[in-house]
């Protein structure tokens, strides 16, 4: 069962919208930044070890 | 026992492992959340005292949960890093240190936001507040010092003097609540207790704290995948895993 009459409702949570929608957006945030900050991670990581493995060949 | 420690702490074998296992638990994670959150959000019925403010709960106590697990983990880690000078200890050390202490941050930012409508106040120098604040400033700590010193092992070493240390914080939070009567409510979730609450409010609780673990097990085996690809660079294994072509050129390397 929905716990709200209409969509109106759920967005405002019945008027505990900015508190709701704040600490589950904070939180929300910080685990999709920490999962995009790993990705970039391993971009980085594996081209800094394609420079050094080119720069080897190079020598 | 000396045997499976070596070979678990072998950087190669935690690699392959790690590579099998975490797109499960990506998955699984995020099908956990995602069904934990629409429950929580729209089907869970409303609290009769707190009305729809209480659906912080399903991420204020997962985020905590997570705090509080993962600094369990430094601690872990450290004590293996120390004791047995297992490498691998350390880089899961050093990779989960950022989460925990963003989970931290989460939990008391979601905290104070549910305290607004709650308590009429987002602080108080509460013990469970103010333990949880000081677990902040500890995975701080543990983070900072990891950089403080030109050999990356000292910084390491330091670190998980730092966290063993700190971990005594832990049951001063779990029981906070317990010792000291003040405004954060007791737990109303025990693993020997049935819950106070009906199925469909706790049922999304329990989802939600299972689906943190995993994405918190998935990122910290994923950032470990990458703290041994940065570490081991120059390993041949590392190597032939990046630039399979580049092993067999003809310059000897």
């Amino acid at each position: 069962m929905v716990a709200f009459d209409s969509l109106n409702a759920f967005m405002s949570m019945n008027g505990y919208g900015l508190y709701v929608w704040t600490a589950w957006g904070v939180i929300t945030g910080l685990c999709v930044a920490q999962v995009i900050m790993a990705r970039l991670e391993h971009r980085r990581i594996v081209q800094r070890i394609r420079r050094q493995i080119r720069r080897e060949q190079q020598l | 026992m000396w045997q499976w420690i070596h070979k678990w702490g072998s950087p190669r074998v935690f690699y392959r492992f790690s590579l099998r296992v975490t797109p499960w638990l990506w998955c699984a994670a995020a099908l956990l959340l995602g069904i934990g959150a629409v429950w929580g959000l729209a089907f869970a019925p409303p609290d009769y005292q707190q009305h729809d403010s209480f659906r912080i709960i399903y991420v204020h106590v997962p985020s905590a949960m997570l705090a509080e697990s993962c600094f369990a983990l430094l601690a872990v880690c450290g004590a293996i890093f120390l004791v047995w000078k297992i490498k691998l200890a350390d880089m899961v050390a050093r990779v989960a240190a950022p989460f925990g202490a963003s989970m931290t941050f989460g939990a008391l930012v979601s905290g104070a936001v549910w305290g607004i409508p709650t308590w009429g106040t987002w602080w108080v120098w509460d013990a469970r507040l103010t333990s949880m604040l000081i677990l902040l400033f500890l995975y701080m700590g543990v983070m900072a010092l990891r950089y403080a010193f030109d050999r990356p092992d000292s910084g390491g070493r330091a670190a998980a003097v730092l966290a063993l240390v700190g971990v005594v914080n832990l049951p001063i939070i779990k029981y906070s609540v317990d010792w000291w009567n003040t405004l954060h409510q007791k737990s109303s979730f025990s693993l020997t207790q049935a819950p106070s609450m009906p199925a469909s409010m706790w049922v999304p609780l329990l989802l939600m704290m299972l689906g943190s673990y995993l994405l918190f097990a998935a990122l910290v085996l994923t950032r470990t995948r990458h703290e041994i690809l940065r570490r081991e660079s120059r390993s041949r294994w590392v190597r032939a895993l990046i630039a399979p072509d580049a092993g067999s050129s003809d310059t000897g390397v």
